[in-house]
């Protein structure tokens, strides 16, 4: 489309032939056979809810081989206190992924109006992500925190060498936390991005 | 109750089309969210009371799961032109109107979710007062943020020219 016709776009003109083109591909697309449409209402799960099943099932199976590196590495060590950290950390990890599912699986539909319903739903993604959070920040302190209580009873006490090791283990726990934080961007950023945006459209004058 | 509502979704099925063809460019995509929508709106037609029309009701439920319901985007720009090319390929009008839908959804694809939203219902010509229902925002601001996305997609157009 070039610059003159677009300094003449009139949208009152266009509404009719989207409208009329629109009505007419409705009338004769086929997802719209009423077998098809019984098929899905007797469907228990909606398939956005089976990816976010898919996603929980990634979280957790991330979290396994963390809870169980975590628990040789301390329990080796003899080192008790940051096992009870670390592993009310993946229970509660767990746990709250469990009582998601569960609520999304009862979850019912929204009747609210469109900008009630961005509202609550960003609110529901930043305590999710929020939880990422914390779990992050604690997961690094954990691994720090061994680390340097680990490097400090087994090596050599000079300057050089404890600075190198508390070097390591501060970016071991930056570390952790950067991929866990990396992680939930990659999962939720998009979906994070799209609700805050409409909701700040919306509630802009 | 299932004669009902599948009575509701035949007469009103370009409602349904029109949110998915608006929301989702990918065939993919656009079968999932219909999915989405039917599902949910079978599930609170159980709880469907008359007191508002079935239009407002079900244009609420349907962007309510455009919007807020999560799928993975992967709709590259030539997805976008080669399915606009195939839905008006069959269009019985003339290279300059053709040209100018086609231009047109390509636009509205670069909204944002709640901008597509208004813009879909203005084009449905829904009524400011329906729309305020829908959206949750008064219908002053409607007619401001009217204006704010046509100028928006003017921009889009005269940019991609």
């Amino acid at each position: 489309m070039d610059k003159s016709n677009n300094d003449n776009l009139n949208f009152d003109d266009l509404k009719g032939l989207w409208q009329s083109n629109l009505d007419r591909k409705a009338m004769n697309d086929s997802s719209f056979d009423n077998h098809k449409i019984l098929t899905i209402m007797q469907e228990k799960t909606s398939s956005a809810v089976k990816k976010i099943r898919h996603n929980m099932i990634i979280d957790v199976l991330i979290t396994i081989p963390f809870a169980v590196g975590g628990y040789f590495l301390f329990e080796s060590r003899s080192i008790h206190l940051p096992i009870i950290f670390w592993f009310g950390l993946i229970l509660f990890s767990i746990s709250y992924h469990l009582y998601l599912y569960w609520k999304l699986q009862k979850q019912v539909v929204s009747i609210e109006n469109v900008n009630e319903t961005i509202k609550t739903q960003h609110a529901n993604l930043i305590g999710f992500i929020k939880m990422y959070d914390i779990a992050a920040v604690v997961g690094g302190i954990v691994f720090c925190l061994t680390s340097v209580k680990f490097f400090y009873i087994n090596c050599n006490k000079d300057i050089l060498t404890l600075t190198i090791l508390i070097f390591f283990s501060l970016a071991s726990g930056f570390g952790i936390y950067a991929f866990v934080h990396w992680y939930v961007k990659k999962v939720y950023g998009q979906y994070y991005s799209i609700l805050d945006e409409s909701k700040k459209i919306l509630e802009r004058e | 109750m299932e004669k009902e509502f599948l009575q509701l979704v035949t007469t009103h099925k370009a409602l349904i089309y029109k949110i998915c063809h608006t929301y989702e460019r990918d065939e993919g995509l656009r079968n999932d969210l219909f999915q989405e929508i039917i599902l949910n709106l079978w599930k609170a037609f159980q709880r469907y009371e008359a007191t508002s029309k079935w239009t407002t009701w079900a244009y609420k439920i349907g962007l309510n799961v455009a919007i807020t319901q999560r799928r993975k985007r992967r709709i590259s720009t030539t997805a976008l032109t080669d399915d606009f090319d195939k839905m008006l390929s069959d269009t019985p009008y003339d290279d300059s109107v053709e040209e100018r839908l086609k231009a047109m959804h390509e636009a509205i694809a670069q909204l944002n979710a709640a901008e597509k939203a208004l813009m879909l219902l203005y084009l449905d010509d829904v009524s400011y007062a329906d729309i305020s229902e829908i959206i949750g925002i008064t219908e002053n601001n409607i007619g401001v943020k009217l204006n704010r996305i046509k100028s928006k997609l003017k921009s889009i157009l005269i940019n991609h020219g």
